[in-house]
């Protein structure tokens, strides 16, 4: 029922969207926007003594990397089936989110196709001497400052929401095969090659959206929005309103997002955006789950004039 | 004409040196409180020789170097590095090397080269170069100054080039290090700058992270401004910057040719006589002459002034002596007297030509002096030349002349080759054998359709070039002899196993046409060494007319040839074939197992390099056997084969100390 009742505002929303894309005016050129950002996350392993990697929380990587003309955000999620292999799912995902920041940072890619970036990545990846083996889901959110467009590209089931004035104005459409199957880029062993479940890049989701002033990003991985339900998250980021010291804001925001989420993943009686989906696959469950969790946090504002 | 660059030089250096009255001492230390020191990362990466990554790519690739420090200061082999092509000996030893050139400077080391460019103009001070794996094949820094002007006769663009640091190549320390050398001063304000490195001595690939220049806008010391140009005229030690200045002026004195007539006609008498010899004697200039001949050359010698003991010296000996000289010294010997320098022109001491050492020097205005020394030049290497004032206009002149019986010519990387470049070669160098034109960017199908009429070419160098499908089937096709075919990153080579197939089917006509037994069979014949490095499609099929036609390769490269699966067996019905192999690199092909690493065992006894890095299929056992089996083994590279640890390595180590095993690591 309740997922009913999402469906049809989704589409309402949808709508809505369209109508006002289209009568929005042409705009002027204004001053370049760019991103403020704040990241969050946990891992789902509990160990305190984990070595603390950079742009890595649990099986999630992120990234985050400016250059002159777009700010890009990224996150991957490894497929953690890959443990039961003796391999390590977390090396998969950090390498390509690596690379993709590099690409950004040295200007290797074509703005207006973030897929692209993602493509790009992904051979990048097979060009290491390292053998690297593993999957992962992948969702880039680029920044056209002068446009002041966002262009995405989305493969899987990690995901992004523009949220502007408390409403969810624009977000990724999941992909997936089965249920907890999502699409994912793979490299699998020479051994194995045609038993491992492999997306091309060229299969990401891509869309474009223009962005204003103040609204807001959220790009994050599955352990969020399977266990935050997004009128939870839009709560959270109307919350955040005051103008002075955005980034310790959005920081802020992020973290509490992130909290959220990673206390409900344990909560055993808490009926889940995940386990309602459960539902509807047909299986019963109840409570959060468990996942690694990255919260990216971006709000668009005005690009501070550093003179 | 051609002095004018050094004049220019000159001239800029001494209204430097006027500019300047107050002490040098007190100069030098202002110059180290001096608070307009520039500090500056490279902005650009505009020029290489070489790469290890793809061309498209950002990993181990040249561009790399530009920016700041990605790496440093962890050690090891990391894909944002700049990374060449190749590393120590091995490419040397393999049954591609290519002869080396006599005549080449001791102190010319050089295998490979970066160009560099900085966002500021700036007087070098110091040059911060961070070096994260394998350090020590940095071997010579040089500075550009692109704005001396233009020449008045030819119109073209003047560009000098100093050396602001020279020494020899390093024993890898293992650590990684930013390196400093001591810069001599440069003269002129520089945003371009030149690393050559070389790699003998480099364990394995040598990265380099990032270059890190410090300078000054304004000259900081013009006593050594001075100090620097004197050099260019006067030779003071046997350091490498002086011997290549004294080069220069004595090239372009040649070319000035302020010799009176009758020694002239004397001279061609004499080269006259000589040529009899040599048509005679064909190539043996080395070899001792028969008594009458020398009787004669004697005779003329003799006849013509008064050289004090030199006369009594056999002309044959004086050319033994000047053959052991390299090409700068020749040219001071040439400046000496009349009967050395009728000598040291002689067209025998030209048979070899390297001018790769001296690429900064050579001009049109030096091809035309050399040209009438050169009638019987079987090798030419121009390699590296870029001298703006090296034109198509004076190699189409020198091939003219010169080209008749040269066999070999490489001119890999350089900037006057294009199509008109290719196509003269085409038509003055009927025997030519080996052709180097890797890296030549402007060569597009008109060009290279063009070498087709090199009927007796052997070995063919494509590396980085624009080669298409189209025109290397052609090439093919009309060069019957071909036995070296180095294709490595060619990425307009969309269509490999249609070469292969015409590779096979050349050599499988052949096969047909000599019907004798295997012994009478001209071994010249037959494909002995191909490179696919980082061919995108060849699959199993190509590889397949490869092996079953060529069977006498001696060596293959079939690294990042991605598309090639173990699974279809193709790398064991390889080794079947091909039981010559030397040398074979299947690098980072992650299909590679235990059941290709046995069939090597045991069918190729004879293989002396093997790289299989980056598979994990591989287990100890299987390498184990081929460090057992393949007795002539001296390079193993397992790197990145995640079934050999580094206690297994040790153990080999000691067990096989005749073979260089390498495992690079990142951390």
């Amino acid at each position: 029922m309740q997922s009913v009742a999402l469906f049809g505002r989704q589409i309402a929303r949808a709508f809505i969207t369209s109508i006002q894309s289209e009568f929005r005016p042409n705009a002027r050129p204004r001053e370049p926007l760019h991103l403020v950002t704040g990241t969050a996350g946990f891992s789902k392993s509990l160990a305190k003594n984990q070595a603390f990697k950079k742009w890595t929380y649990g099986d999630d990587a992120y990234f985050i990397a400016r250059n002159k003309v777009a700010d890009v955000i990224g996150v991957a999620d490894g497929v953690g089936g890959w443990r039961n292999y003796g391999i390590d799912p977390s090396a998969f995902p950090r390498s390509l989110m690596e690379l993709c920041q590099r690409l950004v940072v040295e200007n290797q890619f074509k703005l207006q196709a973030p897929a692209n970036i993602l493509e790009d990545g992904y051979c990048e990846l097979l060009q290491q001497k390292t053998p690297l083996i593993g999957s992962s889901t992948a969702c880039i959110v680029a920044l056209h400052k002068e446009e002041r467009t966002i262009y995405t590209a989305n493969l899987g089931d990690s995901g992004f929401l523009v949220i502007r004035n408390g409403e969810v104005v624009h977000r990724s459409q999941e992909q997936q095969h089965y249920f907890n199957t999502p699409f994912q880029l793979a490299v699998a062993p020479a051994s194995q090659e045609w038993q491992v479940l492999s997306d091309s890049p060229s299969m990401a989701q891509s869309t474009s959206y223009r962005v204003e002033e103040g609204d807001v990003i959220l790009l994050g991985t599955d352990g969020l929005f399977d266990n935050l339900s997004e009128d939870m998250i839009v709560d959270y980021i109307t919350r955040m309103k005051d103008k002075r010291e955005e980034n310790v804001q959005v920081q802020t925001t992020a973290k509490n997002i992130a909290e959220k989420a990673h206390q409900l993943s344990f909560d055993p009686d808490y009926l889940s955006p995940f386990a309602l989906s459960a539902l509807d696959a047909g299986i019963a469950m109840r409570g959060g789950k468990p996942d690694d969790i990255t919260v990216i946090l971006a709000k668009v504002s005005c690009q501070p004039q550093e003179t | 004409m051609a002095a004018l660059p050094a004049t220019n030089a000159f001239t800029i250096s001494a209204s430097q040196a006027a500019g300047s009255t107050g002490d040098k001492g007190l100069m030098r230390t202002e110059s180290l409180r001096n608070p307009n020191i520039t500090v500056q990362f490279a902005k650009e990466v505009i020029d290489f020789s070489s790469q290890y990554g793809t061309e498209t790519s950002i990993s181990y690739t040249a561009r790399n170097l530009a920016g700041g420090a990605n790496i440093f200061p962890s050690y090891g082999d990391f894909t944002q590095a700049c990374v060449f092509r190749t590393y120590g000996p091995w490419w040397k030893k393999a049954p591609s090397a290519r002869k080396p050139f006599e005549r080449t400077p001791k102190t010319f080391l050089s295998d490979d080269y970066i160009e560099i460019t900085f966002a500021t103009k700036v007087y070098p001070i110091k040059l911060d170069i961070y070096e994260t794996y394998n350090p020590g094949a940095i071997v010579r820094i040089l500075a550009c100054d692109m704005n001396v002007g233009t020449d008045v006769d030819t119109g073209l663009s003047v560009c000098q080039w100093v050396t602001l640091w020279q020494g020899r190549p390093e024993e890898s320390t293992r650590q990684s290090r930013i390196f400093s050398p001591p810069l001599k001063q440069c003269p002129f304000p520089t945003e371009l700058l030149r690393l050559e490195l070389c790699h003998d001595l480099a364990p394995y690939y040598t990265d380099l992270d990032c270059v890190q220049l410090h300078g000054t806008t304004e000259p900081v010391t013009n006593f050594s401004c001075v100090r620097l140009h004197s050099e260019q005229f006067y030779v003071k030690d046997g350091d490498g910057v002086n011997v290549m200045s004294t080069m220069t002026g004595a090239l372009k004195d040649l070319s000035l040719e302020p010799n009176p007539k009758e020694f002239n006609t004397e001279n061609q008498y004499v080269s006259k006589e000589i040529k009899q010899i040599t048509r005679e004697k064909d190539t043996g200039h080395e070899e001792i002459k028969n008594i009458k001949q020398t009787n004669n050359l004697d005779s003329v010698t003799y006849m013509q002034s008064d050289n004090g003991f030199f006369d009594l010296l056999p002309g044959e000996v004086i050319q033994i002596i000047l053959s052991n000289m390299d090409l700068p010294g020749l040219c001071s010997m040439a400046q000496t007297c009349r009967l050395l320098r009728r000598h040291c022109c002689d067209s025998l001491q030209y048979i070899e030509l390297n001018l790769q050492p001296h690429w900064t020097q050579v001009t049109d205005a030096v091809m035309y002096s050399l040209l009438k020394r050169c009638s019987h030049l079987q090798r030419l290497n121009l390699s590296w030349c870029k001298n703006p004032q090296l034109t198509i206009n004076g190699v189409d002149a020198f091939m003219q002349f010169c080209g008749r019986e040269l066999t070999c010519l490489y001119i890999s990387t350089c900037k006057f080759v294009n199509n008109d470049c290719l196509m003269s070669v085409a038509q003055y160098c009927p025997n030519l054998r080996e052709l180097d034109i890797d890296s030549c960017l402007q060569v597009d199908s008109t060009g290279f359709s063009q070498l087709k009429n090199l009927l007796q070419l052997q070995r063919l160098n494509l590396y980085r070039t624009y080669i298409d499908t189209m025109s290397l089937t052609a090439i093919i096709r009309s060069c019957p002899n071909l036995q070296h075919l180095n294709l490595g990153s060619c990425t307009c080579l969309h269509f490999m196993d249609d070469i292969a197939d015409e590779l096979g089917k050349n050599c499988r006509v052949m096969n047909g046409v000599y019907l004798v037994p295997d012994r009478f069979h001209d071994s010249k014949r037959k494909l002995k060494s191909l490179e696919l490095w980082r061919s995108r499609s060849i699959s199993h099929e190509g590889l397949l007319r490869i092996y079953t036609n060529c069977r006498d390769l001696e060596e293959i490269d079939l690294g990042w040839c991605t598309e090639l699966k173990s699974r279809t067996s193709c790398f064991v019905e390889l080794t079947q074939n091909c039981t010559k192999l030397k040398k074979l690199f299947l690098t980072a092909n992650r299909t590679v197992c235990d059941e290709d690493l046995l069939a090597i065992a045991k069918h190729c006894k004879d293989m002396e390099q093997l790289d299989i890095l980056g598979t994990r299929e591989v287990s100890a056992f299987a390498a184990q056997r081929i460090l057992e089996n393949c007795k002539k083994l001296i390079m193993f590279d397992v790197s990145f084969c995640s079934g050999i640890d580094f206690p297994m390595m040790e153990t080999w180590k000691k067990d096989f100390p005749h073979c260089e095993i390498k495992k690079s690591y990142q951390n």
